[in-house]
């Protein structure tokens, strides 16, 4: 069995891998490999492979991450995905909740850092939201590991199950454009491509590049119609399909979330944000940057000079011990003395005087 | 008032009215949660033209790239 982890930030996986849930996790910072990554895991011996995807913003997108996340879950086809949500910033978080539930892949909403949605004075109403996405939700602290074990267990049991969730419809004139348009794909493009009818004619409408390439070439004939459908709704709304379709999920999920989330106002402002008032000032962020550097260089000199001498003294005793047991003609010797200067070298530069 | 997020004060709430940009850049945006009539509010600006702090649905967006800069909120 296959679980895959879709998250649309790093740090929420972050905390399953300390947790030691995963063994290792992908990243997306510019020049690291975009792969994902799989650990096995055996939970009181049902024993299943979770597969750690790059985060993805939205299954919309044309950056070569997110992309690669979007391709396993089309092409491999987990047996499950575990959507972890930041329960603090829950509403931007849904939407690729609701572009999940269109895949119809069995589907658990991990709510994680529900603590920190609760320093926010957000409350959210767990079971509602459970109820309105048609898919397990559990809460979880995951740095901690708290709801981790039940979350799993939670997967096992919809995998099992095959509970795919409740697809969310977007405004009826906007739903009648997507019900012709996936009409007129029909099933067998769709099953062609591996993804339900709805889902795919939503992507055209987004202007999805790599679909629509591969519609094109399978049904050539369609793109007239696809075109007469993105100016009508473009019409409609006077702006392009694609932001009509991405407004349309935006307020469903604000929707959503306004119907199981209270926001209570917080009285005094977190110790972050009075801090940052000063550390990021528009003018004096400039001299606390100066300081920090200053700080640093300072550490660097003054605690280097007691460090150094010492340092370089047990390397030169070294140095000096490996002259009288080796001879200075033999290459053992020539390696040992070059890695001793090369270390000692290396301190000098580090810890000046 | 009509102008670039550039311009817009710290401190002070802003809608956003119009993106220049061409469909990725619409599609970047959306993921970050910033749509076309959303709220946001100005939390930081540097005076050298460094990174553009804002807020906007509760959570905090730092950009420098220049289509954030450049799109016209109100």
């Amino acid at each position: 069995m296959r679980i895959a982890l879709v998250d649309n930030e790093l740090r929420e996986k972050c905390s399953l891998q300390q947790r030691g849930w995963i063994q290792d996790h992908c990243l997306n910072f510019p020049g690291t490999t975009v792969d994902y990554v799989t650990s096995p895991v055996n939970l009181n011996g049902d024993s299943f492979t979770l597969v750690d995807l790059p985060g993805i913003y939205s299954v919309s997108t044309s950056e070569r991450e997110e992309i690669l996340a979007r391709r396993y879950l089309i092409r491999e086809r987990p047996d499950l995905v575990i959507n972890i949500l930041d329960a603090s910033v829950l509403s931007r978080s849904l939407e690729l909740t609701l572009e999940l539930l269109e895949l119809k892949i069995p589907l658990v909403i991990c709510l994680n850092m529900i603590d920190e949605a609760a320093k926010k004075g957000v409350e959210i109403d767990v079971g509602h939201l459970s109820q309105d996405l048609g898919v397990p939700v559990i809460p979880t602290i995951a740095i901690r590991g708290q709801g981790v074990p039940e979350l799993f267990h939670s997967a096992l049991e919809t995998a099992k199950s095959g509970n795919k969730g409740k697809i969310h419809y977007l405004s009826l004139d906007v739903e009648r454009i997507v019900s012709e348009l996936a009409d007129l794909l029909g099933v067998a493009t769709a099953t062609r491509l591996g993804v339900p009818q709805r889902f795919l004619a939503i992507r055209l409408l987004e202007e999805d590049e790599e679909f629509e390439q591969a519609v094109r070439e399978i049904n050539p004939g369609i793109m007239s119609d696809l075109q007469r459908l993105r100016s009508m709704l473009s019409e409609c709304h006077g702006r392009p399909s694609d932001m009509v379709v991405s407004s349309e999920r935006h307020s469903l999920a604000m929707n959503l979330f306004e119907h199981v989330a209270k926001v209570k106002p917080q009285s005094a402002k977190p110790f972050r944000e009075q801090i940052d008032k000063y550390l990021m000032h528009h003018y004096l962020g400039y001299a606390f940057l100066a300081g920090v550097l200053f700080f640093f260089f300072w550490i660097v000199f003054s605690l280097g000079k007691h460090i150094e001498e010492p340092i370089l003294a047990l390397f030169e005793h070294f140095a000096a011990y490996v002259g009288v047991h080796l001879s200075k003609e033999s290459l053992l010797f020539t390696v040992v003395n070059g890695l001793f200067q090369g270390f000692s070298g290396g301190i000098g530069i580090v810890l000046p005087i | 008032m009509i102008t670039t997020l550039e311009k817009v004060k710290e401190g002070l709430p802003a809608v956003v009215k119009q993106v220049h940009g061409g469909h990725k850049v619409r599609q970047r945006l959306g993921g970050l949660g910033i749509h076309v009539d959303d709220t946001l509010k100005v939390l930081r600006t540097a005076f050298l033209g460094g990174p553009v702090l804002i807020e906007i649905h509760g959570t905090e967006v730092g950009s420098v790239t220049a289509w954030l800069r450049k799109s016209k909120w109100k």
